[in-house]
């Protein structure tokens, strides 16, 4: 399936580049289901983790209040679509 | 070939480089506006596999205070970043060659003008090169307390080097100042950012949660070490990190102090001006941490009855930490 086909996840990639400022990387470079902490092609460590979900949180009304659930939900794009999908408020 | 620049010392590398660069420009700023602005004041317990040693993090991550403050303050700065070491280096030449102040990131180690002692590798150091002269580049470094300059191919070196916070030739400068920056709007942004990354965020190693799990995890430290002596070094760290490695004292406390007072008479706000009091002795207390740490390691006075008193202290700070920037959120919605 093709990122086009996938809004969201679209979204979602250009929101982790803009938003951690991830330079030399475009949407098209970032695998839906790769990991995006731990990563050695965007260099990424616990502070954007929090950076991140302080984005989402932003854009996409989404509360993130649990590590656990942090983790969880950081893993992949994939990942982050679902539960942004099923738990956005800015809509 | 040099662009006319007032050099200053300032507390911290990338506030006071931003700093420079907008007074330079004509902005009427001063650092700790700029710092506390980007909502840079933060705590995080970092225990991770690249690290040989946890460490602690008194400010948000470099490169924030560069993005965040020029954004919030209405600039415009111009930012990039180069693949080519040889078109980095034109790139350079050619801003300084039309009288530019241009703001770069470095490895801290290459600048050799510095004491050896104090250098060691950390690729986000932020300078300002003003000219070029005989082959050397001319620069303002904050941390030392006049012009220098370091030769091309040592400049070369340091803003390609590799490793975590890789600067990629990094350059910047303000293209555009505005008349009338609007600091309220500017000063509250970065007030609710620091009252967020403080009190809200939910990872234990983080903020004022981070501050508690450090006073814990310092009394675990024994289990981590080889031995005394490394363990001393480790605990003297403590001490080195808070007043040392450019945080103008009392792990940026101090610093963000001085913005409270600033954010008062902006806004208008008195109780601001009495919570930047409270900061202010939050530093004195986070100086008495460090003096502990510092006397600890070099008498190697490490047993678990120290090291509960250290982290005492330590957790002495998470709670008046809470207190502030709870009372901060509460002035500032």
């Amino acid at each position: 399936m093709t990122n086009d086909a996938k809004p969201l996840h679209r979204e979602i990639k250009q929101l982790i580049i803009d938003s951690l400022k991830i330079s030399d990387v475009t949407a098209d470079d970032i695998e839906d289901g790769a990991p995006i902490f731990g990563n050695p092609k965007f260099e990424l460590d616990s502070l954007d983790a929090v950076e991140l979900f302080v984005a989402l949180q932003k854009r996409y009304g989404v509360k993130i209040d649990d590590q656990n659930l942090a983790k969880d939900v950081l893993q992949s794009v994939d990942r982050i679509a679902e539960f942004v999908g099923s738990n956005r408020t800015d809509q | 070939m040099s662009a006319p620049f007032t050099h200053k010392m300032a507390a911290h590398c990338e506030s006071g480089a931003v700093t420079a660069l907008l007074k330079n420009a004509g902005m009427d700023v001063t650092e700790s506006l700029v710092f506390g602005v980007s909502g840079a004041i933060f705590f995080g317990y970092l225990s991770v596999p690249m690290l040989p040693f946890p460490t602690i993090a008194l400010r948000n991550k470099p490169g924030r205070i560069r993005l965040k403050t020029p954004t919030r303050l209405g600039v415009k700065m111009h930012t990039q970043n180069f693949r080519d070491p040889a078109a980095g280096m034109r790139a350079l030449d050619e801003l300084i060659g039309r009288g530019i102040p241009v703001g770069v990131q470095v490895d801290y180690f290459y600048m050799d003008y510095l004491p050896e002692y104090t250098r060691a590798h950390f690729n986000a150091h932020y300078i300002i090169v003003t000219g070029k002269k005989d082959g050397r580049y001319q620069l303002s470094d904050t941390y030392f307390p006049m012009l220098s300059s370091i030769d091309e191919a040592t400049m070369r070196t340091a803003r390609f080097a590799r490793g975590q916070f890789a600067p990629k030739g990094l350059l910047f400068y303000p293209e555009t100042i505005p008349e009338r920056p609007d600091l309220k709007a500017a000063v509250r942004k970065g007030i609710k950012d620091a009252v967020f990354y403080m009190t809200k965020v939910p990872i234990p190693f983080f903020g004022v949660r981070g501050i508690r799990f450090f006073a814990r995890k310092v009394q675990e430290w024994p289990k981590l070490t080889r031995d005394i002596e490394h363990l001393s070094h480790e605990v003297m760290m403590i001490a080195v990190i808070l007043e040392e490695r450019g945080t103008g004292g009392g792990g940026f406390r101090y610093l963000y102090a001085t913005f409270l007072q600033e954010a008062a008479k902006i806004l208008g706000d008195a109780a601001v001006a009495e919570v930047a009091k409270e900061m202010m002795v939050n530093g004195d207390r986070w100086r008495d941490v460090s003096i502990a740490a510092a006397r600890m390691g070099k008498r190697r006075d490490l047993g678990p009855q120290k090291l509960h008193e250290l982290g005492e202290m330590i957790l002495e700070r998470a709670e008046a930490e809470q207190q502030i920037f709870r009372r901060l959120g509460a002035l500032v919605k």
